[in-house]
C-alpha cells in the first residue's frame, strides 16, 4: 500500500512571501503579490523529491479569524497538518512572533521561516537564529525567497523532520491566567489544537471556537467566563509580551544611514501632492499599455492576420466542400465557432487581457497598490466602500468576472455587494475598454462617455451606500516597502492569470457561437433580438443594437466587438455611437460574470443587480440620447 | 464611616446598572447614616438609591475607573496594585482634580477592564485646558510619537485591532494624517482610516525643544497648582 502523503501547510500574514516560497518548494506558481489578500484560492502542490504535499493558505495575522479568507486558512490548520511552516517577515519579527507562539502552543509541528532577510539587513537588523531556535524549541530558518536563498535548508528539514522541544511559550498571568486555568479545566472534549490554545481562543471570545465548544458539558460555565469582559485585548497584549521577552537579545538593531533614494520615493508615494498625480500617471501607463498597445496596435495586427489566414481560406474551403448551409454556418460564416468565437477570443481578447495583466502585475509587485488604496480610502468611504475596494475595481478593468471573485478579500457584506454592483454596472472590462477606445470617433466622444459613466458610478455608489444594509468597513492596510518588480515573477503571474482566463473564457466563446447558431436555426434568437429592438430604438439606436446588447450579455467584450463591426460598416452616426458606447458599458455584465455574481452574492442579490444594471443601461442611454440631440 | 458608606452606594449602583450581585451585609449604623444623609430609601423593605444617592454612586464609579486608567496607562502599575489604589483614590479626589485627570487622559470612555466610565461635565464640555497626555490617534499630527495605551470599541473592533498587532505598549510614529492616517510601527508603515484612528488612544511622547509645548507646560503648571494643592 502506498504510504500516506505528508501534509504541510504554509501560513503567515499577507505579504511576507508565502507564495514565492511555495513556488520555490514546488516549482509551481501561486500568485505572488504585494497586496495583502490576493491569494484567494488555495494552491496545492507536491514538494519535489519528497512524499509531501504543500498547501498555501490565504494570509492570516493570528488565530483569531475575521475575514472569510482567514477563516479558510484556519480551517486548513484545524484539518491536522503534519507540519506547519510559518513564514514571517524578518524585519518585523516582533509583530510576527506572537503567531508563531500561538502555532507552537496549539501543538503544531512548526518551523519558523524568517523571509526577506535582505530587506531586514538593509535596515540594519541582525537576528541570532540559533538562539531563537533554542528559546522556541523549533527550527528557525533564514531565507531570501526572491533569490532562492535558504530554500535548500528548509527542504532538508521538511525531508528529515526535526526534534521539537516542548516549552511553555505563552505566559498569561494575573486574572487572565487564572481564567485560563478555569476554562481549560472545564473543557473535556478532543480538539484539533491543544487545550491551552482552545481555551485562549474561547477567552478571547472567538465566536467560531465557542461554536465548537457548544457540545461541551460545561459549555454554560465556559461561555460565562468567556463572556465577561473585553479580555481579548489583554490576552493578546500578554502574548505579545511573551514574544517580546523571547526576542530580547535575539534581534539587534544596528545604526544605519537613512535617506536612500528608495526611502525618498517611498515617502513621496504617500504624499498626497505627489501621489494623486502618481496615481493618474500609473492609470495612464496602464491605458497606454493595455488600451493603446494591446487594444489597438496588437489587436489590429492579430485580427487582420486571423482574417487573412484563417477566416478567408476557411470560408472558401467550407463553400467548396460542405453542402449543408447550417453546418457551414456553425463553423464559419459570420457567427461561426472559428470565424467569430475563437477569433474574438484570440484576436481581440488575448492581446488586451495579456497587456492588462502584465501592467497590473507590475503595479502589484511594486507595492504600489496598497498605497493607492490608502490614497483613495477617503473618497471611497463616500460611496460606502473602503480603500481596499480599489483592487477588485481596478482588476475589473481587466476582467469583471475575476474581479467579482476577488471581492472575497473585502471585509463586510455591504462592501462586497456595492463593489459587485459597481463592477456589474459601470466598470468596463479590458476587452470592452479596448474596443471602446477604438470605437470612439474622437476625443470629445470619449470624454462624454467617461463623464457619463463616472457620474452614473458615483450616483449608484452613493445610493447603494445608503440603501445596502450592513456595517461600514474599517480600513487598515500594511504599506509594504516599494520593490522593483522582478521580471520573472511578473511573467509567471501573468501566465498563471492568462491560463485561468483562457480556461474560463474559451469554452464560453465557443458556446456563445453555438448558442447563436441554435438561436438562428430555431428563430428563437430573432424573437429576443426583436424584443430588445424596441428599447434599442427607444434610445435612438438602429435595430441591430438589440443584437449587440444580446451578444453583450453572452460576453461583454463580445458585444463591444459587435459594436465595433457595426461602426466600421458605417451604420452608426456620431451621437448613436456614443449612446451605444454608454448603454453597452452599463448593460448587464457578461454571462460569466453574472454566474459568478450569483455564486458569490447569492441568487437573489445576483438577480437584483442584473435587473438594476438593465434598467440603468436603458434609462441612462435614453437620457444620453436626449442630451446629445440637444447639444449637438 | 464615609468610605464604607460610599462602597455600599457603589455596590447598589452596580447591581442596578451592571447586573452585579449585591452583597447585602449592611449594619444598622451604616443604614442609619445613609438614611440620615438621604442617600438610600426603603420601598417594600427593598433598599434602593435616592436621586442624590444615585448621583454620588455614579461619581464614585467614575472616579474609581478614572483612577484605574491613570494608574494603568500613565503610571504603568500592575493589576493588583491598581485595584487597591483605585479603591482608595475614589474616596479622596475633589471635583477639580477629577476634571483635570479626565482631561489629561483624553476623556476616556471605558476602564482598563472594559467597563464604561460615566461621563462627567468635563467630558460633555470636552475641556482641553489641562495639557493632555493621552490622545486619540486621530488627534495627533505628523511627527508625533507615542505608545498605544488602549482601544475603545466593541468586541469586533478590538479583535480586529488585536490581530493587526496594534497592542498596548506598541510604539508608533505618525507619518501622515491626510488623506488617510499613516503610522510607522517597527519597520513597517500602515494606513488606517479615521474611525479606526479615533478608537486608538495613545500616550504621546513629549516633543522636546518646541516653544509651543513649553507655553502649554506653563499653563498646565499654573492650573495644576490650583487643582492639586
Amino acid at each position: 500500500m502506498e504510504k500516506r502523503k505528508r501534509k504541510i501547510v504554509l501560513v503567515g500574514s499577507p505579504n511576507v512571501g508565502k507564495s514565492l516560497i511555495f513556488h520555490n518548494l514546488t516549482g509551481k506558481y501561486a500568485t505572488v503579490s504585494n497586496y495583502p489578500g490576493t491569494t484567494v484560492d488555495i494552491t496545492i502542490g507536491d514538494i519535489k523529491g519528497t512524499n509531501c504535499i504543500l498547501i498555501d493558505t490565504p494570509g492570516m495575522y493570528s488565530f483569531i479569524a475575521i475575514t472569510e479568507e482567514e477563516k479558510v486558512a484556519r480551517r486548513i490548520l484545524f484539518d491536522g497538518p503534519d507540519l506547519v511552516i510559518h513564514v514571517a517577515d524578518a524585519k518585523n519579527l516582533e509583530r510576527m512572533l506572537p503567531f508563531t507562539l500561538q502555532l507552537i502552543e496549539a501543538g503544531f509541528n512548526t518551523v519558523l521561516v524568517l523571509n526577506a532577510m535582505d530587506e531586514a539587513e538593509r535596515l540594519g537588523i541582525e537576528i541570532d537564529a540559533e538562539e531563537l531556535e533554542k528559546r522556541l524549541g523549533i527550527p528557525v530558518i533564514k531565507t531570501i525567497a526572491t533569490q532562492k536563498k535558504g530554500i535548500d535548508e528548509l527542504k532538508k528539514i521538511i525531508k528529515n523532520g526535526f526534534e521539537k522541544h516542548e516549552k511553555e511559550l505563552i505566559k498569561l498571568n494575573s486574572a487572565i491566567g487564572r481564567m485560563l486555568k478555569n476554562v481549560s479545566r472545564l473543557i473535556e472534549g478532543e480538539y484539533p489544537i491543544s487545550k491551552k490554545m482552545i481555551s485562549i481562543l474561547a477567552l478571547a471570545g472567538d465566536s467560531e471556537t465557542l461554536k465548537m465548544l457548544k457540545k461541551e458539558r460545561n459549555f454554560e460555565e465556559i461561555s460565562e467566563i468567556a463572556g465577561k469582559t473585553l479580555k481579548s485585548y489583554e490576552i493578546f497584549r500578554q502574548i505579545q509580551e511573551s514574544a517580546n521577552n523571547i526576542i530580547d537579545g535575539v534581534v539587534r538593531q544596528k545604526e544605519i544611514e537613512k535617506g536612500s533614494l528608495r526611502d525618498k520615493i517611498s515617502a513621496l508615494s504617500i504624499n498626497p501632492y505627489f501621489s494623486f498625480p502618481m496615481a493618474l500617471f500609473s492609470l495612464f501607463m496602464i491605458y497606454l499599455f493595455a488600451g493603446i498597445l494591446g487594444a489597438q496596435i496588437l489587436v489590429d495586427i492579430i485580427e487582420s492576420g486571423y482574417e487573412d489566414y484563417i477566416n478567408v481560406p476557411l470560408n472558401a474551403f467550407l463553400t467548396e466542400n460542405v453542402e449543408n448551409y447550417w453546418i457551414r454556418e456553425l463553423i464559419g460564416g459570420e457567427y461561426g465557432v472559428i470565424t467569430l468565437g475563437i477569433r474574438y477570443a484570440i484576436a481581440i481578447i488575448f492581446p488586451i487581457v495579456t497587456t492588462f495583466f502584465i501592467a497590473f502585475s507590475i503595479l502589484e509587485d511594486s507595492g504600489y497598490l496598497p498605497r493607492l488604496a490608502a490614497l483613495l480610502d477617503v473618497a471611497f468611504k463616500k460611496i460606502g466602500l473602503s480603500g481596499r475596494a480599489v483592487i477588485p475595481l481596478l482588476l475589473g478593468l481587466g476582467c469583471g468576472t475575476m474581479a467579482t471573485i476577488v471581492t472575497r478579500t473585502l471585509e463586510t457584506r455591504k462592501e462586497k455587494v456595492i463593489t459587485t454592483l459597481l463592477l456589474a454596472v459601470g466598470i468596463p472590462c479590458s476587452a470592452q475598454l479596448g474596443v471602446m477606445m477604438g470605437l470612439a470617433p474622437d476625443f470629445f466622444a470619449l470624454l462624454i462617455w467617461i463623464s457619463i459613466i463616472s457620474i452614473v458610478m458615483l450616483v449608484v455608489g452613493k445610493v447603494a451606500s445608503k440603501t445596502v444594509k450592513g456595517e461600514d468597513s474599517l480600513f487598515f492596510i500594511e504599506l509594504p516597502p516599494l520593490r522593483v518588480p522582478n521580471i520573472s515573477n511578473v511573467v509567471f503571474k501573468t501566465v498563471t492569470r492568462l491560463e485561468w482566463y483562457f480556461k474560463e473564457v474559451m469554452p464560453i466563446f465557443v458556446l456563445v457561437s453555438v448558442v447563436i447558431w441554435i438561436g438562428r436555426i430555431t428563430t428563437m434568437f430573432d424573437l429576443v433580438v426583436g424584443a430588445l429592438a424596441f428599447p434599442s430604438k427607444l434610445i435612438g439606436l438602429p435595430e441591430e443594437g438589440g443584437l449587440i446588447l444580446l451578444y453583450g450579455f453572452f460576453r461583454r467584450d463580445y458585444g463591444a466587438a459587435g459594436l465595433f463591426d457595426l461602426t466600421s460598416k458605417g451604420l452608426l452616426s456620431y451621437s448613436q455611437t456614443i449612446v451605444a458606447m454608454v448603454t453597452l458599458t452599463l448593460f448587464v455584465p457578461c454571462v460569466a460574470q453574472f454566474g459568478v455574481m450569483c455564486k458569490e452574492r447569492g441568487l437573489k442579490t445576483g438577480l437584483g443587480i442584473f435587473l438594476i444594471a438593465i434598467s440603468i443601461a436603458f434609462s441612462v442611454g435614453y437620457l444620453t440620447n436626449l442630451l446629445l440631440n440637444f447639444i449637438l | 464611616m464615609k468610605e464604607e458608606a460610599e462602597n455600599l452606594l457603589k455596590e447598589l449602583w452596580l447591581s442596578v446598572h451592571e447586573g452585579l450581585k449585591e452583597r447585602g451585609d449592611i449594619n444598622d449604623s451604616l443604614r442609619e447614616y445613609l438614611l440620615d444623609e438621604g442617600l438610600i430609601k426603603f420601598v417594600n423593605d427593598k433598599i434602593s438609591l435616592t436621586e442624590e444617592g444615585e448621583r454620588r454612586a455614579r461619581k464614585i464609579i467614575r472616579l474609581h475607573r478614572l483612577a484605574e486608567r491613570l494608574l494603568n496607562d500613565v503610571l504603568g502599575m500592575g493589576e493588583s496594585k491598581i485595584e487597591e489604589s483605585a479603591c482608595k483614590f475614589e474616596h479622596i479626589i475633589s471635583d477639580e482634580v477629577e476634571e483635570a485627570i479626565c482631561t489629561l487622559l483624553g476623556h476616556p470612555t471605558v476602564c482598563p477592564h472594559g467597563f464604561p466610565i460615566p461621563p462627567g461635565n468635563c467630558c460633555i464640555k470636552g475641556e482641553r485646558e489641562v495639557e493632555r497626555l493621552i490622545f486619540r490617534l486621530s488627534e495627533l499630527s505628523p511627527g508625533d510619537e507615542g505608545v498605544i495605551k488602549y482601544v475603545v470599541g466593541g468586541k469586533d473592533l478590538s479583535n480586529k485591532v488585536v490581530s493587526f498587532g496594534l497592542l498596548p505598549g506598541e510604539k508608533l510614529k505618525i507619518i501622515r494624517v491626510f488623506p488617510t492616517f499613516i503610522i510607522q510601527m517597527g519597520n513597517t508603515q500602515f494606513a488606517l482610516d479615521r474611525d479606526l484612528a479615533s478608537a486608538i488612544f495613545v500616550l504621546k511622547h513629549e516633543n522636546n525643544g518646541e516653544k509651543k509645548e513649553e507655553e502649554k507646560h506653563g499653563f498646565f503648571r499654573k492650573r495644576r497648582r490650583k487643582g492639586w494643592e
